[in-house]
């Protein structure tokens, strides 16, 4: 409408030039198509702007439709996942707890087991084999204190610690019989240390009651079969750390050439009826155990990592 | 098709009234998008959005011409995806032709081989024009040209005033003018204005 205000500046040949375009679709007024029109007669390079311009609009308008290559249609009920119940935050971590207290307390449990089975059991050792002690002790025929000197191997007992028994109330036949201890040992064990001469030896069978079984130099030098726990059962033994152990039982017995119905009886026949039972008990706990040592930490650091990427 | 109904329906939440609205509409609005973009992924993208967008206003649409609210719908999401393909620009221009359909674009059965491979040449180096036009003059010049609006619907669909729409389209055509005269000894001597001319 106020095109003839902007167009005051500019020559016809420009005004017409940039009206060519509405020329050519008819959005001009009668006035300003008759002035075109008169232009174009006088001015041959508008009226060639006029037919490249022409061209260059039919030769848009040719150009065929693209039709959509799909549906855009909007889904009639768009799936909106309902939001999951979220439990209550107390009652998650409620569970979070009680788990967590569940596991505490089973590893716990387990490994106190475990500890008092494998470490305790080395302490109480020795009072175990107190009861067949006892009853060998108690029992009048075989355990006539230290008279009776029937087995062949001999014991030794703790240098200092010397048993309340009177040294010299051992058999003479006994010391006749052994007048080298050192022979004694190479005819026993060759491992076994020799015993000194003051030292009082003793029939394995019989029990050393007080005695200090346990002497460390003699275990030191001693090979791991010379405390026999089945066979050497010390009544109220000093040290107990020094226990016997339960594996040298077999070859205790057959280095002892004692193969005497008795302590089969007590001991080691006691021993074996209780190990195949406890046995696979006993290593099953220990692999639960370690797969829930295993799990904890596993757990753990998921946990951090879930946490630290925000999942 | 009672479009006043169908858009009455559609206010109301009547998706499947929508829907056929959508169907009547999406050729036009993918054309103007594909014209626009230069690019049938984006097309597809900017459709996609224009309708989405349409089903989300439509209960406050209250306008007389339900197809200029769809095209400035449509003509902002044009907008959006060329700013999109600005700030990521993947695929160059031959590129975007090779991805074209062409073959679908010059569908003419009495057309040879010969002539079809120059109609779809033609096709391209036209396209290439107007993706070398600002977007203000291109949306413009595809109003126009490709979708055959006046001068009034354009000025309602991008609401500036008529005569920024004459100046524009002028400004336009006059450039693709000069990008095909330019481009003449690409184009098939058939084609080429001046021969015509």
């Amino acid at each position: 409408m106020f095109d003839f205000l902007r167009n005051r500046g500019k020559s016809k040949h420009e005004w017409v030039e940039q009206s060519l375009s509405a020329y050519i679709d008819g959005e001009l007024s009668a006035k300003e198509t008759a002035r075109v029109e008169q232009h174009l007669q006088e001015c041959q390079a508008c009226a060639e702007s006029l037919a490249t311009l022409q061209q260059t609009v039919a030769l848009i308008r040719e150009l065929p439709t693209v039709p959509a290559p799909r549906s855009f249609a909007i889904r009639p009920a768009p799936v909106r996942l309902k939001a999951r119940p979220v439990a209550p935050g107390w009652g998650y971590g409620l569970l979070k707890g009680a788990t967590a207290l569940a596991t505490l307390l089973l590893v716990l449990l387990i490994g106190g087991d475990l500890a008092l089975q494998f470490l305790g059991g080395f302490r109480l050792a020795a009072p175990a084999p107190l009861a067949p002690a006892a009853e060998v002790a108690l029992a009048p025929s075989p355990l006539p204190s230290i008279t009776p000197i029937e087995a062949d191997e001999e014991w030794m007992v703790g240098e200092g610690k010397a048993p309340e028994m009177p040294t010299t109330e051992a058999p003479p036949s006994n010391a006749q019989e052994l007048p080298p201890p050192a022979a004694v040992v190479t005819e026993t064990r060759e491992a076994y240390p020799a015993p000194p001469p003051q030292h009082t030896v003793r029939p394995v069978s019989e029990r050393v009651e007080g005695a200090a079984a346990t002497g460390t130099p003699t275990s030191a030098e001693a090979p791991a079969e010379t405390p026999l726990p089945e066979e050497q059962e010390i009544v109220g033994a000093a040290e107990p750390t020094a226990a016997p152990l339960p594996t040298a039982t077999p070859e205790a017995m057959a280095m002892a050439d004692i193969p005497s119905e008795e302590l089969q009886a007590r001991g080691v026949a006691h021993l074996q009826a209780e190990t195949p039972l406890l046995l696979p008990l006993r290593l099953a706990e220990l692999v639960v155990f370690i797969i829930l040592l295993l799990l904890i930490p596993t757990t753990l650091l998921t946990g951090w990592l879930t946490r630290r990427r925000g999942l | 098709m009672d479009e006043k109904a169908l858009i009455a329906s559609a206010k109301q939440g009547d998706t499947r009234a929508f829907n056929q609205l959508v169907s009547h509409y999406q050729d036009m609005v993918y054309n103007i998008a594909y014209r626009i973009l230069g690019d049938a992924d984006g097309a597809a993208d900017a459709s996609q959005d224009t309708f989405l967008s349409a089903y989300q206003a439509v209960g406050k649409f209250k306008g007389a011409s339900f197809k200029a609210w769809l095209l400035r719908i449509a003509t902002n999401a044009c907008y959006d995806q060329l700013r999109l393909k600005k700030r990521r620009p993947t695929s160059s221009l031959e590129a975007l032709y090779t991805e074209a359909e062409p073959s679908s674009h010059f569908v003419n059965g009495r057309e040879t081989p010969e002539e079809h491979a120059l109609r779809q040449e033609l096709g391209q180096t036209i396209q290439g024009g107007v993706d070398t036009l600002p977007p203000d003059q291109r949306m413009t010049l595809v109003l126009s040209d490709v979708q055959g609006l006046s001068y009034k619907e354009i000025a309602q669909v991008t609401g500036v005033s008529l005569g920024t729409v004459k100046s524009r389209l002028s400004r336009a055509r006059a450039s693709l003018r000069d990008y095909l005269l330019a481009q003449g000894e690409l184009l098939p001597a058939a084609y080429r204005l001046r021969d015509r001319g």
